[in-house]
């Protein structure tokens, strides 16, 4: 299943005892969505390529602006102008030739979701507004999908693992089961409006990258039913537990 | 009782954490928080006690730690 190459390349994370060939083979053969290719969604993309996960799939109808490279640290300023979609499919394939990036350059609406977020296995959830995030979580629900959701604002981030079916076949919280309400989108207060320091989104989306990775493998215990709230100004870690409603 | 705000309640009221004194609902502890902070209001948010995501009314007590939170939109 490997090449000489890529069991080089994914040796020190094969040695571990969790995750072991067994490990690296799931992860080859998963379908992974990042819908956001932003704060995010970068460095999700990043750490997800770099693992080995065969098939990544990025929807963003977004251009890089050079406001967003203090955070969104795949690109860099000769991208100004470019759309993310297409960029970031091309930095990670640089990132690691053996994975498949596919890019879907369009906005996610209530008519594409379905389709789109049928074709992959886990989706992240790396967006932006308050819109974005209802239609993820009643598509995944619909789909039988986990989605992981990322969200900041200024210096605090949250984490959590939606309609996640654990191994007794009983599914976790959704997104809706946490926030019933949509806020108004007159208050979506965005990066945009309120500004955000860069490291933030870099540590809630690694985190996120790395519940994909524990749910693909099956290890560890998934942040389901429990939201995480980081708050990067003064360390501290609290969560909320929920129940699926 | 400590009552914990996070994200944009955390910006109106200018800290993470108050002391709050006689109420012992969280009905109580929500109409004291909107009529000294009416921007508030504006939000959606959940209330938790002691880290569980409450839905209705619930009564609490000195010890209990509540917080209020609201959804992050940014990416």
């Amino acid at each position: 299943m490997f090449t000489n190459e890529e069991l080089i390349q994914y040796n020190k994370q094969m040695i571990l005892p969790e995750i072991k060939i067994s490990g690296q083979e799931k992860l080859k053969l998963a379908r992974v969505l990042v819908i956001g290719a932003g704060g995010l969604g970068c460095p999700a993309l990043q750490y997800l390529s770099a693992a080995g996960i065969g098939t990544i799939g990025i929807i963003d109808f977004d251009l890089i602006d050079a406001s967003n490279l203090h955070r969104q640290v795949l690109y860099t300023i000769n991208d100004v102008g470019k759309p993310k979609a297409i960029v970031a499919a091309d930095k990670i394939r640089k990132i690691n030739p053996h994975i498949t990036a596919i890019e879907i350059y369009e906005k996610l609406t209530t008519e594409n979701a379905l389709n789109i977020i049928s074709n992959y296995d886990i989706i992240i959830d790396a967006t932006d507004n308050f819109g974005s995030r209802y239609i993820i979580n009643d598509t995944c629900v619909a789909a039988n999908k986990p989605f992981v959701y990322g969200g900041i604002h200024k210096f605090e981030g949250q984490l959590c693992v939606f309609n996640y079916k654990n191994e007794n076949g009983e599914y976790g919280a959704t997104y809706r089961s946490v926030f019933p309400e949509k806020q108004g989108d007159e208050i979506n207060l965005t990066c945009l409006d309120i500004g955000v320091i860069g490291v933030l989104p870099g540590i809630i989306g690694t985190m996120q990258a790395a519940e994909a990775i524990k749910i693909i493998t099956g290890i560890g215990e998934v942040c389901s039913s429990k939201l995480l709230i980081y708050n990067a100004l003064y360390n501290t870690v609290n969560y909320l537990t929920v129940k699926r409603t | 009782m400590n009552v914990l705000l996070f994200g944009v309640l955390a910006d109106i009221v200018k800290t993470q954490r108050i002391d709050i004194e006689s109420v012992s609902t969280t009905d109580e502890l929500i109409e004291l928080m909107e009529e000294k902070y009416p921007e508030i209001k504006n939000y959606n948010y959940q209330i938790a006690v002691n880290q569980k995501q409450i839905e209705g009314n619930c009564v609490i007590s000195e010890n209990d730690e509540i917080a209020l939170l609201p959804p992050f939109a940014g990416g």
